[in-house]
Formats: structure tokens, sequence, C-alpha cells
């Protein structure tokens, strides 16, 4: 086995996992905190890479100056769906929750779909095209610039959550939610919060992937697939479980399309979900027994 | 005591109506009344539009209720269950075009194979809850999809009528089977045992309930019906396409009949189907792949409101409030 | 020997919830489990109904090694327990929870609703049977957890904390229940921290502290025992002779 080509598939797979951990994190953290599992994620993200992708027709800028402005049209977007639906759903049961974020889900991609039309956009970018060798290793720039966002934001986010006030009542509501209410937390302030940068976060996801992938309404559903598969082998919840989960998902994807067949990606995350539920339910960081039945 | 029991006003909304209503000659034949009116219908609707419309929503009234023997008495709530369907019409169709079997053995063919499915699915999610199920089953049909874009034709023999009429009544006795399989289980101890589980599955287990089991049994039973009706559509539509078999579309779709109209009653999948149907394919009926997707934009729209305003669905929130303003002298506190 | 548990241990962890206990309860007995909170009452149920496997040590009930048993087929083999906080079918009505109990053994559902309503007439929930069971007081939660579980037609009743939460004469009714019950031929293991209940009603009593079973006598040995006086019962109790008054003995109120 040629040791360049393996570098290279090696090098590629982090890259690729640095992307499905960028669009997992946001995810994980909106269920580690509330409980609720977002199914219109995917949408979130396509509404991110067309956003990005107007702000570049429109204004002819380069997609990466764009990436505040689409964290800051998904936070805002994440702060109004929850106000309007994510908040009623809080404390009802779970077909509520599956089934508005479903249904959310369903209207976002519709509606892309009568709007935008099904054509396929994309935007030409330098990054996106080019790339730098290391050592006869190739490696796209784009990719590289959102691995290392991703690595970023993810040091970003564990300093968040860890030292500043919000962060810590994150903390709080996440290990025990009446406790923190009784504290003086606001719960829901702290939903709202952790919802919008959840969003946000897809929104920095969206905007840099807008440049290597094509855009078009369903493209949430391929990514999203992959993101519950990280999620659930990471530990739903778990941050470090997301940007864990994402490298490894991107080195089964990048190993078995190579060795095996491309086409059969999908199958192959299909395969690791269910082995990962069926042996270790809570995911690799996730807490054991958090899957489990809760007798307090 | 169990006279004294027996003889007393309505049970509270429980499973088990074991003890019915002494009600009025209308009230107790009603059961009947109704039968006979469906069987009428389809003679006296002459256009064969409107027929079908009503062909289409005796097929997903049984679905919707296939769905809710997991959904709303188990309260396992799948979005998979096209992969039911899908099997089920793939199955017999491939069987019948390709191997020249007869349309009755492939239904059966499809039913094995969905319930061996089915155990599968409820196996390795046996130890999450039911969110997770719901994931689970999404992500089998993204994954089942992929490299199967091949639509193609079944041809035209047994099992196949030249007049749609029959299909109507066909689809009228799956609905009927359905609704009388989750009145019975409504009694029955596997219904008491799946409601209870879904209240509380510690609480079950304490008292017995071989929680495992009842789940595995409820997924069987739901994909069985589901397949049963994918193999009939398939030989009434003639034409399938995975895009829309094994869509996750059409799995909201049964569930959506089901939670609209009431998920955990027997005759909420009905009333569900009922009203949406009619609303989906006039909507589609503008054509065009804009308004398509139009319609499904109002679907998400509709689950959304539905679920937030009403979640126990139409049959339970509206009875409720007829209840509260007609007084029917039924002792219920008021449900939260 | 109805129930035999041989050092039983339960480990979460760095944390030992349950040690070594070994505990023998004959066919016919109504015994007390006491001790202070975290003392590892509930996960010993916990593990002995089931839902936890054991890090060490043995169960075994009926000669049957419970190793591995899920909880529905313990129960199903006549240990049945209910729970500290009750946990009830809330949208169904109370004879329908009490007919899931009755379910365990009767398979038709005419005969189980036979069953269920004995159980709610043991507990006198008779005439509430239609009700729904959402917002029920304490006092009728607790009797509905109570009669679901005699509903499996046990032959071990493992009841934690089943007087939580009740009145004085609640607890003077709820302690002549489950003297009847046991009277009827039901073992049974009392989880209480009304300990006056406990001292009239039961003929042994355990006590549990940090997870290991300190003492285990007669009430009058208990309540003069030093080890169980230091760690929980305080002084009070050690003077009291008999019980007064039907089902209750003097001090009223419990220990924590």
């Amino acid at each position: 086995m040629n040791k360049i080509i393996l570098i290279q598939l090696l090098v590629s797979s982090l890259l690729i996992g640095g992307v499905y951990a960028l669009i997992s994190i946001g995810l994980t953290l909106i269920f580690g905190v509330m409980r609720i599992v977002n199914f219109a994620h995917g949408e979130f993200l396509m509404l991110a890479m067309f956003a990005c992708y107007w702000m570049v027709e429109l204004t002819g800028l380069s997609p990466y100056v764009t990436v505040p402005f689409v964290v800051l049209l998904l936070f805002l977007f994440g702060v109004i769906i929850y106000v309007l639906i994510i908040r009623r759903t809080v404390g009802s049961p779970m077909v509520v929750q599956i089934f508005a974020t479903v249904g959310l889900s369903l209207f976002m991609e519709n509606m892309a779909l009568v709007l935008w039309s099904g054509d396929y956009r994309t935007i030409g970018s330098f990054a996106s095209s080019a790339g730098f060798s290391v050592a006869g290793i190739q490696v796209n720039y784009a990719l590289f610039i959102a691995f290392l966002v991703a690595i970023t934001v993810s040091l970003l986010l564990f300093a968040f959550v860890a030292w500043t006030y919000p962060g810590k009542a994150i903390r709080a509501t996440v290990q025990d939610r009446t406790a923190a209410q009784l504290m003086g937390i606001n719960i829901d302030k702290v939903f709202l919060l952790t919802f919008a940068i959840g969003s946000g976060l897809v929104g920095i996801a969206g905007a840099l992937l807008a440049p290597s992938y094509a855009i078009f309404p369903t493209v949430g559903t391929n990514f999203v697939l992959a993101a519950f598969v990280v999620v659930v082998l990471g530990g739903m919840g778990s941050m470090t479980g997301a940007l864990i989960g994402g490298l490894l998902i991107g080195l089964i994807e990048t190993f078995s399309g190579f060795f095996i067949a491309p086409e059969l990606k999908q199958a192959f995350y299909f395969i690791v979900f269910i082995l990962v539920l069926v042996f270790r339910p809570a995911g690799l960081m996730g807490q054991r027994g958090a899957e489990e039945i809760g007798l307090k | 005591m169990s006279e004294r029991l027996q003889n007393k006003a309505q049970l509270a909304d429980g499973p088990g109506r074991l003890t019915s209503r002494t009600g009025n000659l209308l009230h107790r034949y009603r059961g009947l009344l109704a039968i006979a009116g469906l069987l009428i219908l389809p003679i006296v609707v002459n256009q064969p539009y409107y027929r079908e419309i009503i062909g289409l929503i005796f097929l997903w009234s049984a679905m919707a209720g296939a769905w809710n023997i997991v959904g709303g008495y188990a309260g396992k709530f799948s979005l998979g269950h096209a992969a039911f369907f899908g099997v089920g019409a793939y199955t017999s169709a491939v069987l019948y075009t390709r191997l020249g079997v007869s349309p009755w053995i492939g239904i059966l063919a499809g039913m094995v194979i969905s319930v061996l499915l089915a155990l599968f699915i409820g196996v390795v999610t046996l130890r999450l809850k039911g969110k997770f199920i719901a994931l689970v089953y999404l992500r089998s049909i993204t994954g089942g999809s992929e490299g199967l874009s091949i639509p193609f034709k079944p041809g035209l023999l047994n099992l196949t009528f030249s007049s749609k009429l029959v299909w109507v009544y066909i689809f009228c006795g799956l609905m009927l089977s359905v609704y009388g399989i989750s009145r019975w289980l409504e009694r029955s101890k596997l219904g008491y045992e799946l409601i209870a589980l879904r209240e509380d599955e510690d609480a079950a287990e304490a008292l017995g309930v071989n929680t495992l089991w009842a789940k595995l049994a409820s997924i069987s039973l739901s994909a069985a019906l589901t397949s049963l009706g994918g193999s009939l559509f398939a030989q009434y539509f003639a034409w399938l396409e995975p895009n829309f078999c094994l869509s996750l579309g059409l799995s909201i779709q049964f569930a959506l009949f089901a939670i609209i109209g009431g998920m955990g009653t027997a005759i909420g999948p009905i009333l569900g189907a009922a009203l949406i149907t009619p609303l989906q394919i006039f909507l589609r009926a503008f054509g065009g792949t804009a308004t398509s997707g139009l319609s499904m934009a109002v679907y998400g729209l509709i689950l959304i409101l539905v679920v937030l305003f009403m979640p126990k669905g139409i049959v339970v929130e509206v009875g409720d409030r007829l209840r509260q303003m007609f007084g029917r002298g039924r002792f219920r506190p008021i449900p939260s | 020997m109805l129930l035999e548990t041989s050092a039983l241990t339960k480990r979460f962890g760095g944390l030992v919830a349950v040690k070594n206990v070994d505990l023998q309860i004959g066919t016919h007995e109504l015994v007390g489990l006491i001790g202070p909170n975290g003392a590892g009452k509930t996960t010993l149920f916990n593990v002995i109904s089931g839902y936890y496997a054991p890090s060490e040590g043995r169960v075994v009930f009926d000669e049957h090694d419970l190793r591995g048993w899920k909880p529905h087929r313990i129960t199903r083999l006549g240990l049945c327990r209910t729970f500290q906080v009750t946990r009830l079918f809330t949208h169904l009505s109370l004879l329908d929870n009490t007919m899931v109990g009755a379910l365990c053994h009767e398979r038709h559902p005419k005969r189980a609703l036979e069953v269920a309503q004995w159980a709610l007439d043991q507990v006198g929930l008779s005439d509430r049977a239609s009700n729904i069971a959402q917002g029920l007081p304490i006092g009728h939660r607790k009797k509905l957890e109570l009669a679901r579980a005699l509903a499996t037609k046990p032959r071990l009743l493992l009841l934690d904390e089943v007087m939580g939460g009740l009145s004085p004469p609640e607890v003077r009714e709820m302690s002549d229940t489950i003297s009847r019950i046991h009277a009827s031929g039901i073992g049974v293991v009392l989880i209480e921290h009304v300990v006056s209940a406990v001292m009239c009603l039961c003929q042994r009593i355990a006590v549990l502290h940090h997870g290991e079973l300190i003492a285990l006598g007669t009430p009058p040995e208990i309540r003069n025992d030093r080890r169980v006086i230091e760690a929980y019962l305080g002084e009070s109790y050690a003077n009291q002779t008999e019980c007064q008054g039907p089902g209750l003995g003097g001090t009223e109120g419990s220990v924590h």
C-alpha cells in the first residue's frame, strides 16, 4: 500500500470530518441542553448555504466575507423559530417535539423548492478549487479552512461554556433543569440562547460549505444523515463527542469510499449507526446509561 | 360488583371499553349504519375522479391506522413506515413481473419481509426511547432509496381489475379491517400492555408487562398491515416510484393523518385521512413542481400547527370541547 | 425462604450503594426496611426487582436465581415492587391502571377486570374506579400504586415508601390495609420513614446505613440498638413499649 495514498486518505478524512463535526456541534448542543432533536437541522444548513449564495450573487463578495452575516442571520432565525415554535414544545410529550421540527423541516424544504426551484446552484471560489501541497499530499483550501474553523469554534465553545456566566447557566441546565431554575436561572433564556447558538453554528457550517458543494433545497437531507450518525456516535449532548464523531465518520467515509465503493457511503453510515446503537447506545462520550431507564 | 360498574355511564377514555354504554337504538347500531353507508357511498358517487379519491381515503386511513398501532397505542412513533409500504409494494410487484408469481403470494411474501425488517429495527432500537426510533426509521428510508431510482411498471393480470370500483371496495375492506383490529386491540391484553408501556415503561415492567415483546408485536403487526397496503397499492396503481413509495413524505403522511385525527384512537386515522387527503389532491391538481412543493410546505405548516395547538388530535380535542359544552354527564377531570 | 440475598453489592462507578447485604425473608413475613436517606434502600429494591444488575452477590426468589432476569419476569414469578414516587398511567382510569397489573396473570380481560376490581376494593378505591388517574391526591395515588401491585397476585410485595406524604389518618388507614394484605398470605417488605408505623406493623426490621445492613431484629431490639440509634432513630423510640391506638405508636411522624 502506497504510504502517500494512505496519508492522503487520512488527511482528506480529517478535513471532511471537520466539516461533519461543524455541522453536528449545533445539533448536539441543542439536544444536550434542551433534550430536543431538531429534525429541521438539515434545512437550517440549507438555509445557510442559500443565504451565502444569495449574498454572493447580490454583492459579488467572496463567500468567506459573508460568513459573519450568515451566522447572524441564522442566529436571528434561530431566535424566531424558538419563540414561535420550539418554546411551545418544551414541556410537551415527544410527539409534539418531534413533529413540530419535522413539520418545520418539511415546510422549509418545500418553501425553498417553491421560492428557489430545485436547480443546483454553485458558488465558484478560488478556495474551493485550489489547494496546496505538503510533501505530495493535496489539501484543498476550502476544506482546510472549514477544518480549522471547526477546531476553533469547538475551542471557543468550550471556553464559552466553561468560563462565561451564560455558559455556566447552560451547563447547570443540562445537569439539572429544576435545580437550575431554583438557583434563579431563567431556563427560557437559556434555551433561547442555546437554540440560537446552535443555529448560528449551522450558519458557519453552511457558509463554509457553500463554496465546495452544490446548493439546492434538499441538500440538507444529504448532510443531516451524517450529522445524526455523528451525534449518536459521539454521544448525544457531548460536544467533544461531536468533534471526535465527526472525525471518525470522516475516516469511515473516506476509507470506505476509496476501498469499497463511493456510492455505498450512505449504507456505511447506516451500518455504523446500527452498530453504535446496538453496542453502545450512549455513544463514545455519552454517559453510560444516559439512554437507560431513569428510576429516580 | 361487575354489574354495578357495567351499568355506570361511560368510563374514562382508556383502553378496554369492556363496559359499553346502554344507548339508544340509533346509537347502538351506529357501527352497522356506518358500514352500510360506506358500502353504498362508492356506488352513489358516480364520477371516477371522486371515486378514486374515496378509494385513496380508505387506503390512507388504513395505513394511518396501521401506523397508529405503533405510534398511537404504543407511543413509539416512527417516521419510517413508508419502508414497510415500499417493501410490500416492491416485493409483490417484483415477484409478479420478474418471476411471474401471483400477487396473492407476493402480498404474503411482502408481509413476511416487512415483519422481519420490523423485528430487526425493533431489536436494534430496543434500548432507545421513542424519538430515536423515529430517527432510525428515517435513516433507513434515506439509505434505502439511493440507487433504486428506476421506476417500473407491473403488468396487468391477477389481482388487477378493469373497474376501479372493485379497488375502492378492497380498500374499504382494508380500512375496516384495520379499524376492527384497532378496536380489538383496545380491549385486548396486548392493547393494555402497549398503552401501559407508552405511559410509563418502567412501571409497566414492574407490573409484569414484557415490554420488549409487546413492542415487537406491535411493530410487526403494524408493519404487516402497512405492507399489505403497499402490495395492494402496487396492483392498483400499476406504477411504482421509490421517490413516492419509500419516501419520508409518505411516512409523515401516515403519521400526520393519525395525529390530526387523534392518535391512540381507532377512528382518529380515518378522520385524519378523510380531512387531509382531499386537501392534498386538490392542491396537487394545480400541477407543476412548484405547487406540489407548496402542498408539502402546507403540510409542514399544518403539522406544526396541529401538533402545537391540538396535540391530541381532532377527535379528542373536539370531543372534549363538545363534552364541555353539552355536558355529557361523564365524570372526567379536565385533561391538561 | 422466599427471598434471599447473599453478599449483594451494587456499585455505581466509585460509589457503593449497596454493600454485602445478606437478607432472608420467609414466606409470610412483614419486614420493615429503614435507614437514613441515601442508605441504599431503594437501590436494594431496584436490584432485587431486576432493574439493576448486582455488581456482586445473588438474589434468590422462590429458589430461582434472579441473575439476568428482567423485571417483568420477576413480577410474573410473584415478586412485585412499587415505586417511591408513584408512577401511574396518568391518562388511564384507576380501573385500567389496575387492569394492567391484573393482566399479568389473567390472559383474558374479562377475568382481569374482576381481579382489578377486587384489588381496588382492597384499598378502598372502588367508587372512583372510572376516574382518570391524573390529578389524584397523593393518598389515592399511593393506594392506586398498591392496588396495581396487588392485582399482579404477588407472593411478596416490595413497597417503597408507600406512606410517604400521607397524613396521620391516611397512614393509619394504609397500615391497616397492609396488615390485611399480609394477613391474607402475602409477604411484605416495607421501606418506610414513618418509623412509628414500621414499629407497630413489622415482625422484623432491617436497618440499612451507607449501603450496609447494620441491624436486623424485632422492633424492640432495633429500637434499643445503639448503632441504629446513632445512625438514624435517635433516642425517642428507645423508650416506647408498645403500640398505642389502632396501628400506630405514640410519637407520630417520621425520622429524617
